[in-house]
């Protein structure tokens, strides 16, 4: 009895205040849209649908950073339709695949095969794909994109989109809604929170075997991807900020501040593609043995860990661990 | 018998209106009509990895941190809305606010504790302060108000503020509504006397920075914003009304068991 109970507590307290979700990656260019969307009920000789009513493109999104709201030169996108049709209701919250296009009624800038529109609630808003991230396949649920753009229909996002994309023809798509009448499970009309047309996939390649304390400094988007991991691999670090703390250390640092340094791009090389497992090499084996002389041939990068971790924590040893990180962030250059 | 299953109901009711209560997304209510959408940009920057190129102040001296811990906006739209009817304004069908954005005063990281707290004070000065808030479009200024409660929660729903319209988060106070031709803010004014409280909710998309898992606002980050503006009624008058409507029901049914 006080076993279910602790159990339906622990359910409860999980549902109330919901699990911490993986790290979303949005990729530019993306396009936002705003307007309504509605569905109709299943009746005997209608199974309902949904669609989009008087949505258009209300902001663009650049590679660069920069945004446009407006059309003008080089942009005409803004304001243009959104439609999604085809979408046959399957279920309270499901409906079939559809085509999303977005045109002037008669160009054409985007369609693309709209599928998995699957709608989940956080009890007040409802979310089609809400864990939209441009590094998981899964979550890209644009098929079979078509993009156009010509003089009289300029449009920097789309030529923008055609660049980055190539031959790959799959993007992401993201929409909250906030009912205004009814239900999603009949008739309703929502109004459009968030609609996100995302970027293509740009695919944030782990590093191979070991990158240096500088890249992991300058490569923001690599850092990001893994830096939440190489905390929870470090008896160290207890943030993602603290990691970053040490790791952007500028000036003149003390010995123990160049080790802790060194040991944060250690552990973000570990967290991408460094296996704790993979043996030292002869130069990494000596800087390990002027710590600990116990080591011998075989010794790993998992040994380094420890070692560095144990040299910072006793505050001894504090060039050798520092040496030792830097040797092994750097074993790409020394094996050349 | 009797007396166990009246046990047996009531600590279970007590319980879960006890977690209502306390949790603020437990139990979400409807704002009310007219909603007003928005779209912009932001920035954030935490002052410890100063990498990025919006964090730096051209001409600032070395080791002079200006935007440290700040959140800021930018390209503003208002894109539309809908009005009491349910009927939609925008590009469109225009109200006047359509094309107009919001300014809002500095926004600033609570501390490094609180990562997702706002306030108008740098660190290490912790306060809840409000900011200046106006609607304008650049000749008219509609609403102006102080904005309370910027507290933004990242979590298995993305990285929102307010996501529940809950009326004590990301509330506006001192209220002064001008019209100025439009319709959307005469009705605002009407709805906002009617229930008292003003309400704004964002939902956040990172281009850069790290998101989801409460790590946001860890590091520098940008990317856009889209969002509404709406009347919030005050939750708790309906959970008693659920909570009281329950407890009627039971005793029916108790009695009707009788």
């Amino acid at each position: 009895m006080r076993k279910v109970s602790l159990i339906t507590i622990a359910l409860i307290i999980s549902i109330v205040f919901g699990i911490g979700s993986a790290f979303a990656v949005i990729g530019l260019p993306t396009a936002n849209f705003s307007g309504n969307a509605q569905t109709t009920a299943a009746t005997a000789n209608d199974p309902g649908s949904l669609s989009l009513v008087n949505a258009v493109v209300s902001k663009v999104n650049y590679l660069n950073g920069s945004s446009a709201i407006a059309n003008g030169t080089g942009e005409s996108i803004i304001g243009k339709t959104v439609t999604i049709a085809g979408a046959t209701r399957t279920g309270n919250e499901t409906f079939t695949n559809a085509v999303i296009t977005v045109s002037d009624g008669s160009f054409v800038y985007f369609s693309a095969t709209l599928s998995n529109i699957l709608f989940v609630t956080d009890g007040l808003k409802w979310y089609l794909n809400k864990d939209l991230d441009i590094n998981n396949p899964a979550t890209l649920n644009l098929t079979n994109v078509v993009l156009n753009t010509e003089t009289a229909h300029p449009s920097q996002y789309i030529s923008e989109l055609q660049s980055i994309m190539g031959t790959n023809n799959t993007l992401g798509m993201k929409m909250i809604l906030l009912l205004i009448s009814g239900t999603l499970a009949g008739n309703s009309s929502s109004d459009i929170f968030t609609g996100l047309i995302d970027g293509t996939p740009e695919t944030v390649n782990a590093p191979s075997e070991a990158r240096s304390m500088g890249f992991w400094k300058t490569h923001d988007a690599e850092r990001n991807a893994f830096i939440n991991i190489a905390v929870s691999l470090s008896n160290l670090f207890d943030s993602a900020n603290d990691l970053n703390f040490y790791l952007s250390m500028q000036g003149k640092k003390s010995m123990l501040e160049k080790a802790k340094q060194q040991l944060a791009a250690l552990m973000l090389n570990v967290a991408s593609s460094l296996s704790l497992s993979t043996q030292l090499d002869a130069g990494e084996l000596e800087i390990l043995q002027l710590i600990n002389p116990a080591y011998g041939t075989g010794a790993t990068v998992g040994d380094a860990v420890t070692e560095i971790e144990n040299a910072i924590l006793s505050n001894t040893h504090l060039e050798h661990a520092k040496d030792l990180g830097d040797e092994i962030n750097n074993r790409a250059e020394h094996s050349g | 018998m009797k007396k166990t299953f009246k046990r047996f109901y009531l600590i279970p009711l007590i319980l879960f209106t006890g977690i209502l209560l306390l949790s603020s997304s437990a139990f979400a209510v409807y704002p009310y009509l007219p909603y007003l959408d928005y779209t912009a940009n932001f920035n954030y920057c935490d002052g410890i990895n100063k990498g990025a190129d919006w964090c730096k102040a051209s001409g600032a001296p070395a080791n002079s941190y200006p935007f440290r811990w700040r959140l800021t906006f930018s390209s503003w739209n208002i894109t539309g809305g809908n009005y009491v009817d349910g009927s939609q304004f925008g590009e469109l069908s225009g109200d006047p606010i359509t094309g107009a954005w919001f300014n809002i005063g500095y926004l600033y990281n609570n501390d490094y504790s609180n990562n997702l707290t706002f306030d108008n004070t740098q660190p290490p000065v912790e306060s809840t302060g409000p900011v200046s808030f106006t609607i304008t479009d650049g000749s008219n200024t509609y609403l102006s108000a102080q904005l309370n409660n910027f507290i933004i929660t990242d979590g298995s729903f993305g990285t929102q503020l307010n996501p529940l319209f809950d009326y004590n988060k990301a509330d506006l106070t001192n209220i002064t509504f001008t019209p100025n031709g439009s319709q959307y803010i005469e009705e605002l004014e009407t709805s906002y006397l009617g229930h008292g409280y003003l309400n704004l909710s964002m939902d956040f998309t990172f281009y850069n920075g790290t998101s989801g898992g409460g790590y946001a606002f860890y590091n520098d980050a940008n990317g856009s914003i889209e969002g509404k503006m709406a009347v919030t009624p005050e939750p708790v008058s309906s959970i008693l009304f659920i909570t009281g409507g329950a407890t009627l029901a039971v005793r029916r049914f108790l009695k009707k068991k009788k």
